[in-house]
């Protein structure tokens, strides 16, 4: 009896080991080091292609009246960009998967960090723990925006649990992910008070989220009653409320003084392509892309450039801008030329001219700014950081809700819109174009709310918040019919050459010579339609490439929002994503496509 | 004696003790001397008339008395005169008792045993004969290897064995061999067998020296696979090394030479056809491709300049010569291998000691592969009743090169030497300035010079493994024996890769060298205890045997890695570079340490027999596992057999035909536990993939241990098999044969369950589902002639199997990604999985051929074709550069209205990757000292992936690349006329294609249609070989007992419609859910070896 228990003892123990790599939930969450390693596991998901470095960040945030991603027609990013998109469509799963994948992960954070005694002891863990809850936060964000109504997940996932969940409503997430953080964002520290800074949520970028959040959730979004039947629609009883929430945040990080605009518009952009992270200047967080693993800012989004035998290697350059973005900013606004490029480079670095349909590109980030290019063979994964938010976004979302809390502008929205516009000119152009533009602008409620429209387009092209911003402001499908029917018309006026229509001033065709260095273009005609080339200069087609050589709208106009017909503008955008037919198939049931797909 | 005297005076006691002791013994020997006799003899073939040298004669009832016989058979004994009986014993011959009868010269022929059913079997923890078998087993006898050199064991089983398939996934020296045994029940996890090698299970079986190989015995059915239990579903392979016969020392010598040719390469266009379709594509691209056309190639005016030139082939020049004359110009190209072995030992002490050197250069440049193995094996018998042996396996392997198969890793690539340009255009004819013009067609076509690439892309593994097995056995009372057996096993592996400047991997660090280095520990060790007993005539004329056991397994794994990047010198050497790895980057140094991964076990069986004619065994095994949770850690698999000797009843005594039959029944339960340790519990690891860069530095971070969700209810995955088999034997066994039937189901399989991703995981490991395998299985031997100085057999086995996917985890079909292609490819989910369905369907679209002229309604004006309403569009799935008439058309398969085409609507399974069957024949004549064998083998009725072909065919998004010849001017649609204009009216559009076979190439992502599914049946003649051996009687003279010289040809000759390098093609392998796959295949050698066989 006695052996045989020695020997089943000892059978069992046999049975029983540890390998030394892996951790128990208790001992990551015990201490201040370890924590912050299971957090950097969320942080971390946001560098894959499906996070932020393309997906998130490009594909889901075309096309509009500013970025239009080029191509059509792939059964991926340009179908999501056209309204197309099917439920087979390659791109739409990864990204769920591995959002819900953060999400989980920042569950865990948040639930072994609050259960650790070292949380109400420890200011160090405070911060962690705010950063899981504005992690998470940020991950239902794009969750709500792209797919409507979706899984809430709050608890990590254990094995018995039920995982089939149906959806949540978009405004009960939003407003349960907006007092979470309202809730951590006295316990967070400032950018400044971290050694990685911007780079990891903090509190000023805590309290622009809340706004950044709040608009979303006092704003329009697309519903589907019954499953079928579109509109777009924003919550009436309580919106204003979430415009009240978004005004006192913002307000509360202006008052801080943490943060003060970069004198020079280029800098921020140029510092992200150096590497440089100023803790306290526009940008309140950006994503810490690593070089050669991560982030595709300057080559999927910047300057388009051809491989050859120089240092920085290709750049695909896949964001553009539409034709009508770059004809709308005031031609000595200094952010013009940090915002759009005419030209991408050639295999010797040469400037080469690009079309007006699809080869006008950002200008805020290149390769050929880095200051360690990383080789002729080089193309994606350049390290350049993403900036999710900027001051400037916290000012103008200040200044639009003051309009709308108190039916028009106030001194503060001015002075808010000043602060961004003075940024934008040089100062012997701000009697006109900021004093007097303001003034102009601010007779009433509407016109103060358009500037507010027209500025942030102005000031974040390329950093792809325009899609959203219209959806919120429910102008989506009435700005794009509008593009559509303005690039339509320009192609239509310049190509037949006979003087007639809105633009017929235009130019059909630019001139181009290289400057002394032999490397950098001089392009004149670009507002002012010449009828004969300079001397010594080259002619480019210009904007006759918007139509074909019978005047009908060139494909470039034609497909970038195959998906919406309605040219009246009234008809609400299907911008909403179709959850994946596979996410479907594995919830038995307990999910469904609305919107008609 | 002085020694004797000072022992004596220093009163050393021992020594007084042991004079007494000394001249005991001496006074027993003299009384035995004094009542022996003397017996000799000759010991010869009773066929042949040879005489045997190496048979071992013993006085029948005393062990201890006996000798061997020498070169020429002869035998000398001392006896004792009261001995009655001689037995005469070798390996192949029946066993023979001789009366000695007061003679003194006793001469006999031993006959041959021809009785195949009467070898003997490894069976687990035990041997047993043939004819007392109850399970199916398949056999390869060592004596079967040796006529043929194989480079690898498994290689040696290639076709042998009926219900065994054998596939070597490419060609490369350090191929993957994935073995099937009745096709493999698991759906999501491994299905490879078990491995056992002298009872210690290992987990590849490529660094055993074939030469060591005393037998390869297979189990496949759960009667013969339960006693192992919890390892045995997918069937065991049990590799037994060459057991010491002991006798006479006898030295062995094995060597042979070799070389190697590429058999068949891919045609591709000549410079002239790809400079035409270089312009064609220039001229579709409009000004800027006509620009750059001109720039690397000319004017097109002068495009008859590239008519005379002849391409570089670079296949050959990367993948070896193509012709045996070419392959033996270079000494380079010689294969060699040395085995010298010696055997010998008394009736105590035997042994045999093997050491063997194999240097294969490989086919590729840069590739190659070394090998030393030592083995000893040493058996003694410590006292009458006491026996102790003792093997050990020592293996150094280095490889090097990075192949092309794991194209994830390694640069080089089978698309790289086909898709190259043939020529360098200007560049070959005249002296160009700008030096880097080359450089610049290499970054727009995306390819470098294979040749520099290959070099480039350093791979260099070096393995070692050691394995140490002791036994001891201890004969407790008669027909009781006690075993204990202890073995250790090690294996150590490093691994390093280095990329040169002009590697993708290098090209992403400013095309400066990385080098990475790993090294992984695989410590293991392994107890065993059994006791076997047993008992005769419990009833009458019956037996019953028990063996009772028990068993502990412990595997262990560590490894440590490292990476430096940025070698600031683009030159540095490869092995400078991991020399001083510190020249490069600082990088993390990742190590990782598994759990202890242990086995408890505890086993029986039971074999019962009657009257010799009916059959019973039983066996029942329990194991525990720490890949379960405390609670599911057991499993119990129990197996039972029954079989019927009916030749021995007396009914069947009244014929002569059917010499022996047997039937047999057998039903039982076997396990698998394969799959990642710890899956039952929630556990973070560490990880620095993909990691967040603060301040640009990448941060390791914690994540979940498993991206697959831990359940801590997972049990054993069982497999029931049923198998039913008759064993006959017809005209005194000449002609002799098994039949299986089986029928093998697969329950609570472990699969990665899906589970809905708002989760934050996709799957959870489950047991769940059902799948299974039935067939049929026939071996047959016949010895069609059997003359002395003539003999000719044939031997042939064949294998069906039908496997299904019964349940699966609540959905009818799951889509598989095979990734071939990456992001590339048009629809990534090419395989599928289906309830009611084997594994391994590819799904894609039907392809339709190509867009005629007359589909499209033609523009004048605009100079558009737009497509006819009521024909299918596919033009957002093949994404052409110019899509209309001559596009790649793909069917229509959905009926509704819109004629789009669709990738969730319009594809199907176009292909199933099964083989209806498999199987092998083998022809063996001797004449003389002339031995020929032929063996063929097949596989017939499965498909093959050939996604080489896709991605040979299709111009995605490069320039300057080449092409399938299958591509040129005459087959292809084209769009531009040989005078360099393109054609756009559609009557003279269908006038330039009305010959053309195939759609144009500028498509812009590759799409996977049924016209890449080709059939993969092949008949392979595997091996040719012939010998002399020349006769023991010259032979004799110099000393040696034998001497053969053989020349084989491997891969000699295949039959096959299959167009791409070789049918018999696995590349991808990330799960075993998407065979059949051929992409960057290394392709296979044909061989031809000389070699020599002597025993001294």
């Amino acid at each position: 009896m006695a052996i045989t228990t020695v020997l089943f003892t000892s059978c069992q123990k046999y049975l029983e080991t540890d390998s030394p790599s892996t951790f128990t939930n208790d001992y990551v969450f015990s201490h201040e080091y370890d924590m912050f390693n299971a957090v950097k596991g969320v942080y971390a998901l946001f560098t894959r292609d499906e996070g932020y470095s393309t997906r998130l960040s490009y594909y889901y945030t075309m096309n509009s009246d500013v970025e239009v991603v080029s191509g059509s027609s792939d059964g991926g990013k340009c179908d999501i960009g056209e309204f197309t998109a099917n439920t087979a469509n390659a791109e739409i799963l990864k990204p769920w998967n591995n959002l819900y994948l953060a999400i989980n992960r920042a569950n865990e954070c948040i639930k072994g960090i609050k259960n650790s005694s070292l949380y109400t002891t420890n200011a160090n863990v405070k911060q962690l723990y705010g950063e899981a809850i504005a992690l998470r936060a940020q991950l239902y964000y794009e969750l709500v925006r792209n797919w409507g109504d979706v899984p809430f997940q709050t608890a990590p996932t254990v094995a018995g649990d039920n995982f089939y969940m149906p959806r949540t409503d978009r405004d009960t997430i939003l407003t349960h992910v907006i007092n979470d953080l309202i809730a951590v964002e006295p316990d967070m520290y400032y950018a400044d008070q971290m050694s990685e800074g911007i780079e990891r949520m903090n509190r000023g970028f805590v309290q622009g989220l809340i706004a950044r959040l709040s608009l979303a959730r006092g704003g329009y979004a697309l519903r589907s009653d019954a499953g079928t039947v579109m509109s777009m629609k924003r919550n009436e009883t309580d919106y204003k409320n979430y415009y009240q929430i978004a005004n006192k945040y913002c307000k509360m990080l202006v008052a801080s003084s943490k943060h003060k605009l970069e004198p020079v518009f280029d800098n921020i952009f140029k510092n992200e392509c150096k590497f440089v992270c100023p803790k306290n200047s526009d940008v309140l967080y950006e994503i810490a892309f690593p070089a050669t693993t991560g982030g595709e800012v300057g080559y999927f989004n910047g300057i388009k450039i051809l491989a050859g035998t120089h240092v920085y290697g290709a750049a695909s350059g896949q964001v553009t801008f539409q034709p009508s973005y770059f004809y709308s900013f005031d031609t000595t606004d200094t952010r013009l030329p940090s915002t759009c490029a005419l030209y991408s480079f050639d295999a010797t670095l040469k400037q080469v001219i690009g079309s007006p349909a699809g080869g006008i590109r950002p200008a805020k980030w290149s390769k050929t700014f880095m200051s360690s290019p990383q080789g002729a063979a080089s193309t994606k994964y350049t390290g350049i950081n993403w900036p999710v938010m900027r001051y400037s976004d916290v000012l103008l979302m200040l200044a639009e809700t003051e309009n709308e809390i108190n039916g028009g502008p106030t001194d503060v929205a001015k002075s808010m819109l000043t602060l961004v516009r003075q940024r934008a000119f040089p100062e012997s152009q701000w009697a006109t174009k900021v004093t007097q533009y303001i003034a102009n602008a601010s007779t009433d409620k509407a016109t103060f709310f358009n500037a507010i429209v027209n500025e942030r387009a102005w000031e974040f092209g390329g950093e792809c918040l325009r899609k959203f911003d219209l959806i919120r402001w429910n102008l989506y499908g009435k700005n794009i019919a509008a593009t559509r029917l303005k690039l339509i018309q320009m192609g239509l006026d310049t190509r037949l050459g006979t003087g007639q229509g809105t633009y017929a001033t235009f130019p059909d065709k630019i001139y181009w010579k290289y400057k002394a260095d032999n490397v950098t273009l001089d392009i004149v005609g670009l507002y002012k339609k010449l009828t004969v080339a300079p001397t010594g200069y080259t002619t480019a087609n210009w904007l006759l490439n918007l139509a074909n050589a019978d005047g009908t709208p060139a494909s470039f106009i034609t497909n970038m929002f195959a998906g919406y017909p309605d040219n009246t503008g009234v008809a609400p955008v299907r911008y909403i994503l179709p959850i994946h037919q596979s996410v479907i198939a594995a919830s038995l049931g307990n999910l469904q496509n609305y919107y008609n797909y | 004696m002085k020694c004797l005297y000072k022992n004596l005076k220093q009163g050393n006691y021992w020594f007084k003790f042991s004079i007494p002791l000394f001249s005991f013994i001496m006074l027993f020997n003299l009384s035995l001397m004094a009542q022996t006799v003397d017996i000799k003899g000759v010991v010869t073939d009773a066929a042949t008339k040879e005489s045997l040298p190496g048979v071992t004669v013993k006085v029948e009832g005393n062990n201890l008395v006996g000798t061997i016989t020498d070169l020429n058979g002869n035998f000398k004994l001392k006896l004792n005169v009261k001995a009655e009986k001689l037995a005469f014993s070798f390996v192949g011959y029946v066993t023979q008792s001789v009366a000695i009868a007061g003679r003194a010269d006793i001469n006999i022929a031993l006959e041959a045993d021809v009785k195949r059913l009467d070898e003997v079997v490894v069976i687990g923890y035990g041997t047993m004969k043939r004819r007392d078998l109850t399970g199916s087993i398949s056999s390869v006898s060592g004596k079967a290897l040796q006529s043929i050199p194989v480079t690898s064991t498994a290689q040696a089983i290639t076709g042998r064995m009926a219900g065994v398939q054998v596939t070597t996934t490419d060609g490369s020296p350090d191929a993957d061999i994935i073995i099937r045994v009745r096709g493999g029940g698991s759906v999501t996890q491994d299905n490879t067998p078990l491995y056992i090698v002298d009872g210690f299970p290992v987990n590849k079986i490529s660094d055993i020296d074939p030469n060591d190989i005393g037998s390869i015995d297979v189990l496949k059915d759960a009667s013969s696979t339960a006693i192992y239990g919890a390892r045995g579903a997918n069937g065991v392979v049990i590799i037994t090394t060459k057991n010491p016969t002991g006798g006479k020392t006898t030295v062995t010598y094995n060597g042979y030479v070799q070389v190697k040719t590429l058999p068949k390469t891919m045609p591709v266009l000549s410079p002239y056809e790809f400079a035409i379709l270089q312009y064609e594509l220039a001229s579709l691209k409009g000004t800027s491709g006509i620009a750059g056309y001109n720039t690397y190639f000319g004017s097109f005016d002068d495009i008859d300049i590239y008519k005379n030139q002849i391409g570089n082939d670079w296949q050959r020049r990367v993948f070896g010569p193509s012709t045996l004359n070419d392959a033996l110009s270079n000494s380079n190209n010689f294969s060699q291998s040395h085995n010298l072995s010696i055997m010998g030992g008394n009736q105590v002490t035997k042994y045999n000691l093997s050491l063997t050197r194999t240097n294969d250069p490989g086919l590729m440049i840069g590739t190659g592969n070394a090998r030393t193995n030592l083995s000893f094996r040493l058996t003694h018998e410590l006292l009458k009743v006491l026996k102790f042996e003792f093997n050990t396996r020592f293996s150094q392997t280095t490889i090097d090169g990075a192949g092309t198969a794991d194209y994830t890793k390694s640069s080089t690539k089978i698309r790289n030497a086909v898709l190259y340009r043939p020529m360098n255009g200007l560049a070959d004819l005249i002296p160009i300035d700008e030096s880097d013009l080359s450089s610049g067609i290499d970054v727009t076509s995306g390819l470098v010079d294979p040749v520099i690439l290959a070099n480039q892309s350093y791979r260099k593994q070096d393995r070692f493994a050691l394995n140490l097995n002791g036994g001891l056995s201890w004969s407790i009372v008669d027909n009781l024996v006690a075993r204990t057996e202890f073995g250790v096993d090690y294996h150590y592996d490093k691994d390093k890769w280095f990329y040169g400047p002009l590697t993708t991997t290098a090209g992403k660090n400013g095309n400066l060298p990385m080098a990475t280095m790993s090294s992984t520990t695989n410590p293991g060790y392994r107890w065993s205890n059994t006791l076997n007993y047993t008992i005769k005539k419990l009833i009458k004329n019956d037996e019953l045997n028990l063996l009772i056991g028990q068993e502990i397994l412990s595997q262990h794994s560590s490894s440590v890695s490292s990476t430096a990047r940025l070698f600031q010198n683009p030159a540095i050497e490869p092995a400078k570079a991991f020399a001083l790895m510190t020249l490069g980057s600082q990088e993390y140094t990742n190590s990782s340490e598994s759990q202890n991964n242990n086995l408890a076990s505890f086993f029986g069986r039971a074999n019962y027999s009657l009257a010799q004619r009916y059959m019973l065994t039983m066996t029942l095994r329990a194991d525990g596992s720490t890949k379960f949770a405390p609670g599911h850690q057991w499993g119990y698999f129990p197996a039972a057999a029954l079989a019927w000797r009916i030749s021995d009843e007396k009914f069947m005594k009244q014929q002569s035909v059917i010499s022996s039959l047997k039937v047999r029944a057998s039903m039982g339960a076997a396990g698998n536990n394969r799959m990642g340790d710890d899956m039952w519990r929630a556990l973070y690891g560490l990880s620095s993939s993909k990691p967040i860069g603060f301040g640009e530095v990448p941060q390791a971070y914690y994540q979940a241990s498993s991206s697959v969700l831990y359940n801590p209810d997972l049990k054993w995955e069982t497999t029931i098999t049923r198998n039913g088999g008759l064993d006959f034997g017809l005209f005194k066994d000449r002609i002799n044969g098994t039949v299986d039937v089986y029928w093998n189901t697969t329950q609570d399989l472990l699969i990665e369950s899906t589970i809905p991703s708002n989760t934050g995981y996709s799957t959870q490991m489950r047991n769940i589902g059902q799948t299974s395998n039935r067939g049929v299985e026939l071996t047959l031997n016949a010895n069609i002639i059997n003359k002395p100085d003539f003999t000719f057999g044939i031997s042939f086995n064949i294998g069906f199997n039908k496997s299904k996917v019964d349940k699966l985890d609540g959905v009818d079909s799951k889509p598989f990604n095979s990734g071939w292609g990456s992001t590339d490819l048009r629809e990534q989910d090419d395989f599928v999985l289906k309830v009611g369905q084997p594994v391994g369907l590819i799904n894609g679209y039907i392809s339709d051929g190509f867009y005629s002229v007359s589909d499209f309604n033609y523009n004048a004006t605009t100079l558009k074709y737009t497509l006819k309403p009521g024909i299918p569009n596919d033009a957002n799935i093949i994404s052409s550069v110019n899509f209309g008439p001559g596009s790649m058309k793909l069917k229509k398969l959905s009926t509704d209205s819109s004629m789009i085409i669709s990738a969730d609507k319009d594809r199907t399974i176009i292909g199933n990757t099964n083989p209806l069957h498999t199987g092998g024949v083998n022809f063996n004549a001797t004449y003389k000292g002339l031995d020929l064998s032929l063996f063929f083998n097949w596989v017939y009725g499965n498909k093959v992936y050939n996604a080489n072909k896709i991605d040979f065919t299709s111009y995605r998004g490069v320039s300057y690349t080449n092409m399938l010849g299958m591509m040129d001017y005459q087959n292809r649609f084209k769009y531009m006329d040989l005078n360099g204009n393109l054609v756009t009216d559609p009557a003279a559009l269908t006038a330039l294609n009305k010959d053309a076979t195939i759609w144009s190439p500028f498509m812009g992502k590759p799409v996977v249609t049924s016209w890449a599914i080709e059939d993969g049946s092949f008949l392979r003649l595997n091996n040719v070989t012939l010998g002399y051996t020349l006769p023991k009687k010259i032979i004799a003279k110099v000393g040696m007992t034998q001497c053969r010289f053989y020349f084989t040809v491997y891969n000699a000759w295949i039959l096959t419609n299959y167009s791409g390098y070789d049918p018999e093609v696995s590349t991808v392998r990330g799960s075993p859910l998407t065979p059949g796959v051929d992409y960057s295949a290394y392709p296979r050698s044909r061989s031809y070896t000389l070699g020599v066989n002597l025993s001294f």
